[in-house]
């Protein structure tokens, strides 16, 4: 059949009627490869495509062998599609746990042309050249090959599926929740903890990664308290869903453990519906914090390791009853169990009871306890003892097993159905997270948890308690332990009554004699072979198997392989299990996509947005925002009929420098500083003096880190005898904070300092220019008297605007232009900008924004975040003369190192191009002007750069060696980046105004 | 991790901010060794496998400084205090005397 | 008192209504003044406050209320006073004059916005974006905290067992907190919300 036939396929002829716990009186479609089938509500992928008879689902990662379903969760290592379409495309899902709806659309991936022919299943033809280490081996050289040839090659050729090229549509959403007791697994013994819990009055919480809670409850055909354990299971999630003070969340994986009790959970609110509901997240990330855990995640099945152990029909046992119990559906009619344990027995009658024949019981142990030999003799089935299945035959799907018995007879067993098992892993991997090494238990072939996070208890299967009873009891009685050890009244736990059962076990970790490929990693194509090569080649090292020959790296984490694996590698060294040990076990336990982690901060929402107060009346203006930390402030204001960016910047740098520019500075960090010792305080973290300041007056001061670096720059106003405001620069408005609360709490703690940030109370704008006290004049009141005598630079005051409200004004200036700051409280801002711009009509101003800013600051010479990045020191900047010598400073001793005096170090200079013409950018190399372009004669670099209106020409800042020493010299400005090498010359930082008279009016 | 502030009581770690051993002493900057001395307090650390008496400014919450004693291989934290009572012992001291 | 200038409110909306569950109200005018007592003056404050006002500073998170006056635990210390604009003209001068000595006091009237967040599912909204406990066994009336939502810092009080919460956060984020408060509370429009 082509794919393009989309006729829909015979119905659902591995439906068993009667069967099964979904509900079959409801019929949907979907399409696999683009064929329709039917299925049902309650059906996952895997067991609508097993009802209709489809096996083979996939191809191989490296050998692009045929694969179909191997288990019926969250394990599974065969069954990945891509699910769905366009931008909610989503690659590696597993058909064993997407719910089926109607529509769903899913496509095999890994294979091309087709699934059923597959160009490069020619490669397990090659097998030999494609074994472990063989990307170390292959690719190796030469090596521009690697990027050329080889990792194309290999792009295309592996891979699993793809992901939507687009954005995803959906929504997101993070929630934390903290509770008494967290039940991880809603199986018996989840089931159990969480009834016992919620009965002591706990706050609960009970995950499951299914749609309803149960665990194996459903999938075998059991009895508890007289009751089917499905319909058990129905009765106790109904209770717990109706207690108070308990939160049920299926669909729900706990992924992570995390220090401090905090656990990480997925919620897949909406991935089980084509569309997520209006207003409903596709995924919600849950961050847990838990006083209490019950660990009660359940086991997982072991394969059995034989030849061909990966065709499409090879199937663990317990799967197959899933199938059959929970979905109504037999994966096969003819069907062969190989097993080493009691529990696979089961299988047995599950599959008769579905109308299947099972054609042999193949059991590698010689001896089953006479309970077990019952059960066989009553199945009526060929049971060969001490047997091994050594191989398949088929090609897309299996037709046989090939049978080895005791006696060494081989036998062919026609059959399109193998349920195997090697026993069962505890799912420890969450009781490991935080690096606790599991203990092998002999008993159970298996590792259990031994050292446990803080606050965990693990019950049932998690445990190595395989028994459904077993499981119960420990559920029940770990349950109440959490709940009285987080504080709830100690209650007596109930217990269940069920059917006994038989768990024996005697491991089996790989077929002696096999034929073909024998696997342990399914999804990596790792097999026994590899694991032999990566012991012979000397990689036995569990940590070195894995990465040698990628076992357990893939999406399922080794879920289906680790231990089989190790315990070979055992064997092979003549070693124990627990000799060899374990990998590690890392969050997240099953896959998490970036999206729900990212929650609803993307996009726009990506980091929260400060806005300043004239922003409403900015963006009215058509002006354009750049991000400033959180902030948005106007880069600049463009108006009608200017061609570029560049023409507006020029227009309001020079109407600003003629007449007023208008510019808000509330983004700049403003703390309260108060107190007797506030002098004492500001004089310890700044570099320069402050006692001799007045009030009514404001100072520039700096402030270094500990080792000597610039931390900070900004003016401090004096408003009271003991009450000062400081002012940072915008991005360092919270380090700063930091920085002196720091100071205040843990260097000098009886100091009488009071800090205080204020950076959102005040809306404050800088109105720069000659026209400035004009503007200004029209909206101070007038009794306050602004002439230079009564207001002169630096001067800080309290004043009255637009009849009577209360603001304060300073006069500071970073244009090097006369100017002014004005702050009222912040719901006024918005008010007073538009104020401010209808009154500077008059005087033809203009608003001005970042890019402007910047412009006239470099023009003056002032610093910015460039120049203050960390590894300059006050020298370095040119303000080594403000640092004081008759006090100490924090940075004064590191700051004054020989080091840092050294005159070789990069100084701040300014630059010019000798030709006008040629542009110099920020980042670029400062090398002696004949030197050769190479590192070594690197001697500093362009921090900022700007094209001045008023000069005509770039102007920038730099960091040289031995700079102010080399004013007037030409250097070689390179920047290869941009493909630019000019010439410029060494000038004083300061190319406007340098005397500040303009400053001071 | 959890951390739990003296004041606040316990919070996860994203408000906080990690600043490193608590019972380093800023130097006597009139010490005739001060320059060494300064380099051993800004520079020079034992980084501990186990046992860490350390800062962590409490910045999403009250803004206080705290000494939290942490086991640096479990995460375990024992106990936590303000810094202002019991974070610089010795440093706090030295620069009550100095002032 | 400065009717030239019209003041723009913090929030972009009044209110945000999600059927029966949450309600979204932003609180504008209310007087916020922060007051630290100054070293070893704390006692003084203290029993200055109780003088004037018959209120005791909180010492740990919480809140206390009294004739349109309430105070908020905001750090070591440190409180948040706050008042109707209608009901006292200014809050800042009156504390200043009143314990300026004992304390420094600072106005923050416009430095937070407020909102009150009520109804059955306001701990539900919360959680998405706060990470403190607020279950009724650990948070109730009269409790208060200072922490982050959305990853902005704030403080968080209870006011009565609707319940209803309110939060100062800094007002210059308050456009982004009240889009992110739009999206997080959408869900409770439908009534079978699946959270």
């Amino acid at each position: 059949m082509s794919e393009r036939d989309a006729s829909k396929e015979a119905s659902q002829s591995f439906r068993v009627p009667g069967m099964g716990s979904i509900d079959t009186t409801r019929t949907i479609t979907f399409t696999f490869d683009g064929r329709i089938y039917e299925g049902h509500p309650g059906d996952t992928l895997a067991s609508a495509l097993l009802a209709n008879g489809v096996r083979l689902v996939g191809r191989s990662f490296k050998y692009h062998r045929p694969r179909g379903i191997l288990s019926a969760g969250s394990e599974e290592p065969n069954a990945l599609v891509e699910l769905r379409t366009g931008n909610r495309r989503e690659p590696n899902t597993k058909a064993t746990t997407v719910e089926l709806y109607d529509g769903l659309e899913a496509s095999s991936q890994n294979r091309w042309p087709s699934l059923a022919f597959d160009v490069l299943s020619i490669n397990q033809l090659a097998g030999s050249v494609l074994s472990a280490g063989f990307y170390y081996k292959t690719f190796m050289w030469p090596a521009a090959f690697w990027e050329k040839l080889y990792e194309p090659v290999i792009r295309r050729a592996a891979g699993l599926g793809r992901a939507a090229s687009e954005a995803d549509p959906d929504s997101y959403d993070k929630v934390t929740a903290h509770c008494d007791v967290l039940v991880i697994g809603g199986g018996p013994a989840g089931l159990a903890a969480a009834l016992s819990a919620a009965s002591a009055g706990a706050r609960v919480i009970i995950a499951d990664e299914n749609p309803e809670l149960g665990g194996r409850c459903l999938a075998e055909k059991r009895t508890i308290d007289e009751m089917p354990s499905a319909v058990w299971a129905k009765h106790a999630q109904e209770k717990l869903r109706s207690t108070n003070e308990v939160r049920v969340l299926t669909r729900t994986t706990v992924f992570g453990v995390y220090d401090g009790r905090t656990y990480g959970a997925l919620e897949r609110v909406s991935d089980h519906l084509p569309v997520p509901p209006q207003h409903q997240p596709r995924q919600r990330l849950w961050r847990i914090i838990a006083k209490r855990v019950v660990l009660a995640s359940g086991a997982t099945e072991r394969p059995m390791v034989f030849g061909e152990n990966d065709r499409p029909g090879v199937m663990l046992a317990g799967a197959v009853r899933t199938y059959i119990n929970r979905f109504g559906v037999v994966p096969g009619r003819h069907a062969a169990v190989f097993a080493n344990n009691d529990d696979a027995i089961t299988t047995i009658a599950d599959i008769q009871r579905a109308g299947a024949e099972v054609v042999a019981y193949v059991d590698s142990r010689k001896e089953l306890s006479p309970a077990v030999l019952a059960v066989l003799s009553e199945a009526g089935v060929d049971a060969i003892l001490g047997g091994h299945v050594e191989s398949t035959t088929g090609t897309r799907h299996i037709t046989g097993a090939t049978v080895r018995t005791a006696d060494g007879e081989i036998r062919n067993l026609p059959c399109d159905l193998i349920a195997m098992s090697g026993g069962w892993n505890p799912n420890l991997q969450l009781a490991t997270h935080l690096n606790a090494r599991p203990h092998w238990n002999e008993t159970i072939a298996a590792f259990v948890p031994s050292a446990l996070p803080p606050g965990m208890a693990v019950a049932g299967a998690a445990n190595g308690l395989l028994t459904l009873a077993e499981a119960l009891a420990s559920g029940a009685q770990l349950g109440i332990e959490a709940a009285h050890e987080a504080g709830r009244p100690a209650v007596e736990a109930r217990s269940y009554s069920t059917t006994p059962e038989a768990s024996s076990i005697a491991p089996l970790w790989r077929v002696p004699e096999t034929k073909g490929k024998a696997f342990v990693d399914f999804q990596h194509d790792v097999t026994t072979d590899d694991v032999v090569l990566a012991h012979r080649e000397g990689f036995a090292a569990v940590e070195h198997l894995k990465r040698y020959t990628t076992l357990g790296m893939g999406t399922d984490q080794g879920k289906t392989s680790n231990v089989n694996a190790l315990a070979i590698m055992a064997a092979l060294t003549e070693s124990t299990i627990p000799a060899v040990g374990t990998t590690t076990a890392r969050p997240p336990y099953t896959p998490v996509a970036i999206g729900a982690l990212g929650g609803a901060h993307r996009g726009r929402d990506f980091k929260p947005e400060r806005l300043p107060p004239s922003y409403k009346w900015a963006r009215e203006q058509g002006a354009v925002f750049t991000q400033a930390g959180l902030w948005l402030r106007p880069q600049y204001f463009p108006r009608p009929g200017e061609r570029d960016w560049q023409e507006t910047v020029f227009r309001e740098v020079d109407t600003t420098r003629n007449a007023v520019g208008i510019c808000d500075v509330s983004t700049l960090g403003k703390i309260d500083v108060q107190g007797r010792d506030a002098i004492k305080f500001l004089e310890s973290i700044y570099i320069n003096n402050w006692g001799s300041l007045a009030v009514g007056r404001a100072r520039y001061g700096v402030m270094l880190r500990e080792d000597g670096m610039v931390l900070d720059d900004g003016t401090t106003a004096r408003l009271g005898e003991h009450h000062f405001l400081m002012t940072t620069t915008t991005g360092n408005a919270a380090k700063v904070l930091q920085h002196l609360e720091f100071c205040r709490q843990c260097l000098w703690p009886d100091l009488d300092v009071q800090l205080a940030p204020v950076t959102d109370q005040w809306a404050q704008f800088s109105m720069a220019g000659p026209k400035s006290r004009d503007l200004l004049r029209k909206i101070v009141d007038s009794e306050f008297d602004i002439s230079d005598a009564a207001f002169p630079y630096m001067a800080a005051g309290e004043v009255a605007i637009c009849g009577g409200l209360k603001a304060r004004l300073f006069r500071l200036s970073f244009s090097g232009e006369r100017a002014y700051e004005i702050a009222v409280p912040s719901r006024y801002g918005d008010a007073l900008i538009r104020r401010l711009m209808t009154a500077t009509e008059e005087f033809d101003g203009t608003a001005y924004g970042t890019e402007a800013m910047g412009v006239m600051r470099i023009e003056k010479g002032h610093l910015g975040a460039a120049e203050m990045n960390g590894t300059t020191t006050a020298y370095d900047l040119g303000l080594g003369r403000m640092m004081s010598d008759r006090k100490d400073f924090i940075g004064r001793t590191l700051g004054s190192r020989s080091g840092l005096m050294d005159p070789d170090r990069p100084r701040l200079v300014g630059l010019r191009p000798i030709n006008p013409k040629h542009k110099i950018s920020a980042g670029a190399h400062l090398l002696p002007q004949k030197a050769h372009r190479t590192a070594a004669n690197d001697e500093g670099h362009v921090t900022s750069a700007a094209f001045s209106p008023i000069l005509g020409h770039t102007i920038a800042l730099g960091l040289l060696k031995r700079g102010p020493e080399r004013v007037g010299e030409i250097v070689g400005v390179c920047d290869p980046v941009r493909g630019r090498d000019i010439l410029a010359k060494v000038v004083s930082p300061e190319f406007f105004d340098p005397s500040g008279e303009k400053l001071r009016g | 991790m959890r951390i739990n502030c003296p004041c606040c009581g316990e919070r996860s770690l994203d408000e906080f901010v990690y600043y490193g051993d608590a019972d380093l002493r800023r130097p006597d900057p009139q010490d005739e060794e001060a320059g060494a001395k300064f380099i051993a307090y800004v520079y020079e650390r034992t980084n501990p496998s186990g046992f860490h008496r350390e800062l962590w400014y409490h910045g999403l919450g009250c803004r206080t400084w705290i000494v939290a004693e942490r086991d640096t291989r479990t995460h375990e934290i024992y106990a936590t205090c303000r810094a202002v009572d019991g974070g610089a012992p010795e440093g706090a001291a030295a620069d009550r005397e100095r002032s | 008192m400065v009717d030239q200038l019209i003041t723009l409110p913090a929030f972009p909306a009044p209110s945000i209504e999600r059927a029966d569950q949450v309600r979204i109200v932003a609180r504008e005018n209310v007087q916020i003044v922060g007051i630290t007592a100054r070293e070893r003056e704390t006692e003084s404050l203290v029993l200055a406050f109780r003088a004037v006002y018959g209120l005791d500073l909180p010492m740990k998170p919480a809140r206390v209320e009294k004739d349109g006056l309430a105070v908020v635990w905001a750090g070591w210390h440190q409180w948040l006073l706050m008042s109707d604009v209608a009901a006292v003209p200014d809050l800042e001068q009156i504390m200043r004059a009143d314990f300026g000595g004992y304390a420094a006091v600072v106005d923050h009237s416009d430095a937070r916005a407020i909102v009150a967040v009520s109804g059955r599912r306001a701990r539900d909204l919360l959680a998405k974006g706060v990470s403190i406990d607020l279950h009724p066994r650990v948070f109730t009336t009269g409790d208060a905290a200072a922490t982050a939502i959305s990853h902005v810092g704030m403080h968080i009080w209870q006011t009565d067992e609707k319940p209803t919460f309110e939060l100062a956060v800094p007002r210059t984020y308050a456009d982004s907190l009240w889009r992110w408060m739009e999206r997080a509370s959408a869900e409770y429009q439908n009534s079978d919300s699946l959270l």
